[in-house]
């Protein structure tokens, strides 16, 4: 068969936040953009074509394209307020197809961002989503109508459920007879803006970029060398106002409503100052103390962790190795000179050994533990009751120098802090990344360590360790944010957040969300792990191990009143915050000494992928100050903790 | 036809009253225009976080305000 010269076609999914673009977009292509309920989250774009099934009904022409289909971050109108919106604003002057995707709840929020891109002129077709919420809600549209009033083509659509992609599937498949005669259209333009815009219109820029300029988008007006006029945010307000006034006749015409929902009124009990509080508490208390501390660190991983991989799976690998090389426990000198085929046999099944406690490790702990953590952070999510945290926590968050909106990272960080990091990014200024960062840095477990942690304070009865753990890193995080929001100058609390309707959540969504982010983890994970626990391991049979130990001693016993063998826990740590984990579950403990540890390990200081990512994010001298103050905090508290902390145990 | 026009700030208003907007500053005008928000509409307050946000709602769209920003915003109580 003659290769085909495929013409590629642009697609883009725009819409406002949490609409439901990544889920259309994994619909179309097959291929999982990571889904949540919040803005913000669309932080690397994704970007691939359309699968066609063989048995689908082409036009005879679109076999000749290639539908490359990109997943915008969410935007509420097309400008340059924010990073974000640049990102979205590229790609939609550069789309040969625009899908706008409009949530039929939130339409007169939706439209606005519609009328824009109609106003921009390009090919559309609207994919109106939650007509199911919509129906539950009692919100009734006039698709028709709606339809001939914008002059673009709506598909109705469930996503979650797959309603309407394979008709949506089909209409972008069968565009390409573009050239001659489009089946999609660009919608109706504003005759009124259009009167604001034509001005514009000659200066060499596409239809997009003259709206953008008359709406002063410094940013397209400097890449076109377009002198902006002083009174350019007049005529940008009278041209949001006019389209916002069309919108609001639109909805009035086109959308009814009537009736009250039980979720809408738990969507207020929700945001009431007392009883939403007592919510979150409860809602925190259940996932971290409750499912992910008792349930999945206590029952799950004591079942996996203890009842199979060290007693089956262990003895076994143990077994076998032995039956070729011995096999050295408590082995501190050298082996590789003296005895190479011990050597080679701790390497393999020893204490450290990269068979035996890295697979443990990494399957009998961490792996139910990430599970547990994303599959609770995807029911939040999918809920939709992060953004209703985040109005909670924004009068406090405001105080330690962020908004409300930093409860995303300070959450996500107990999944993965570097993950975490990158999601500072939906923060407003950098006075409120950098706090967030510290914080991060500094007072937030990852869920690594929480698991080892929490692995740890179950060794001790009752809740009381959990209390005095957690309440002393609430203190921390308190007392460095307000210090921090003093010192650092620049402004926060700019806080504006639309609230998404509450969702009961599809356990086929949050299952395919928890294993795609766990395995994005495990398989990152897992490689480093492997080669950092094969230096460890060689480490040990060197001898090395004993001379690092022995190097931090001081440190660990004298600072921390804590066994030795500790320090090389933390020295880990450094490398990637979950190797800090390693092996400090097999050295004995008293309750004090492991609250001690506990602290410490969530103290110290944030992992090398961490701090790549802060100085990315940030600067190096920021990264490196961080890095810097979570040795003093860890090794100072950790200090007073272990000569005071039996007090409160007795 | 009793309306009283006194302009108050946003974080002044209570749950479940409804007010009107009279004035909101530029640094905040253009987001809340596109989140469906401007001069002279009339809404109603929903939640109200003591040192935090207002949360208002326009038809069935719930928007919260952080308190520095709720605290620039004019409006006036509506009957």
């Amino acid at each position: 068969m003659p290769a085909l010269v495929q013409k590629a076609i642009k697609v883009a999914l725009v819409g406002n936040p949490n609409v439901g673009k990544s889920v259309i977009f994994n619909h179309l292509t097959g291929i999982y953009a990571d889904v949540s309920n919040y803005p913000g989250t669309t932080i690397e774009i994704a970007n691939a074509p359309i699968k066609l099934n063989q048995d689908e009904k082409f036009h005879p022409e679109s076999q000749n394209y290639i539908f490359n289909l990109v997943d915008t971050p969410g935007v509420y109108g097309v400008s340059s307020f924010n990073d974000e919106e640049i990102a979205t604003r590229d790609y939609i002057l550069d789309a040969d197809i625009i899908i706008n995707v409009v949530s039929a709840i939130s339409l007169s929020r939706d439209l606005f961002l519609t009328k824009q891109l109609t106003d921009i002129g390009k090919p559309m077709i609207m994919v109106l989503n939650l007509i199911d919420e919509a129906e539950f809600r009692k919100v009734e549209i006039n698709i028709d109508e709606l339809s001939s009033a914008l002059g673009i083509k709506i598909i109705p659509a469930i996503a979650v459920t797959g309603f309407g992609m394979e008709s949506l599937k089909q209409e972008i498949i069968n565009a390409p007879d573009l050239k001659d005669q489009s089946n999609i259209h660009p919608g109706k333009i504003s005759p009124e803006i259009n009167a604001l815009i034509e001005p514009f219109l000659d200066h060499t820029l596409s239809r997009g970029e003259a709206m953008l300029i008359a709406e002063a988008d410094k940013n397209i007006a400097e890449k076109n060398n377009f002198q902006l006029a002083k009174d350019a945010l007049d005529l940008r307000e009278k041209i949001y106002k006019i389209r916002r006034k069309e919108v609001d006749e639109l909805c009035k015409a086109c959308v009814s409503k009537s009736g009250f929902s039980k979720r809408v009124f738990l969507g207020k009990i929700l945001l009431n100052p007392l009883w939403g509080g007592v919510c979150a508490a409860l809602i925190l208390y259940l996932f971290l103390y409750k499912f992910l501390g008792n349930f999945v660190a206590g029952t799950v991983v004591d079942f996996f962790e203890t009842n199979f991989f060290n007693n089956i799976y262990e003895p076994f690998i143990r077994n076998i190795v032995s039956k070729f090389f011995p096999i050295y426990h408590d082995n501190l000198a050298n082996l590789l000179v003296s005895n190479p085929k011990a050597a080679l046999g701790t390497f393999l099944a020893g204490d450290y050994g990269v068979l035996t406690l890295t697979v443990t490790y990494l399957y009998g702990l961490l792996l139910p533990l990430v599970l547990g953590f994303y599959l609770g952070l995807a029911i939040l999510e999918d809920s939709g009751y992060l953004p209703r945290l985040a109005v909670l926590a924004d009068g406090l968050l405001t105080r330690l120098g962020m908004n409300g909106r930093a409860i995303i990272p300070l959450i996500l960080g107990g999944g993965c802090v570097t993950m975490a990091v990158v999601t500072t990014r939906l923060l407003n200024n950098k006075k409120e990344k950098l706090i967030a960062m510290s914080l991060l840095g500094l007072a937030i477990p990852c869920s690594a360590q929480l698991g080892v942690i929490q692995g740890l304070l179950t060794n001790i009865e009752g809740i009381r360790p959990w209390l005095i753990w957690g309440l002393t890193l609430v203190v921390i995080f308190g007392v460095v944010g307000l210090a921090l929001n003093k010192l650092v100058p620049g402004d926060c609390g700019h806080f504006i957040s639309d609230i998404p309707p509450l969702r009961f959540p599809r356990l086929k969504n949050l299952l395919k969300k928890t294993f795609v982010r766990t395995k994005v983890f495990m398989d990152e994970a897992t490689g480093a792990f492997f080669v950092a626990a094969g230096v460890v391991a060689f480490f040990q049979v060197a001898g090395f191990l004993d001379k690092i130990i022995i190097f931090f001693e001081p440190l660990i016993t004298q600072v921390l009143l804590l066994p030795r063998e500790v320090g090389l826990s933390f020295i880990l740590g450094m490398i990637r915050r979950d190797f800090g984990a390693f092996g400090l579950l097999e050295i004995p403990l008293t309750p004090s000494q492991i609250i001690t540890s506990c602290l410490v390990l969530t103290l110290f200081v944030p992992c090398i992928a961490t701090l790549a990512v802060m100085i990315k994010e940030r600067n190096l001298k920021s990264a490196v100050s961080i890095w810097l103050a979570s040795w003093i905090l860890a090794f100072g508290f950790g200090a007073i903790f272990a000569r005071f902390v039996g007090f409160f145990l007795s | 036809m009793k309306k009283t026009l006194a302009s108050i700030k946003l974080n002044k208003i209570k749950p479940s009253e409804r007010f009107s907007i009279l004035k909101i500053p530029d640094e905040i005008k253009y987001e809340l225009i596109r989140l469906g928000i401007s001069q002279g509409d009339t809404l109603v307050c929903v939640a109200k976080i003591p040192f935090g946000p207002v949360v208002i709602q326009k038809d069935l769209q719930e928007i919260a305000i952080g308190a520095k920003f709720a605290s620039l915003i004019e409006v006036s109580q509506e009957n």
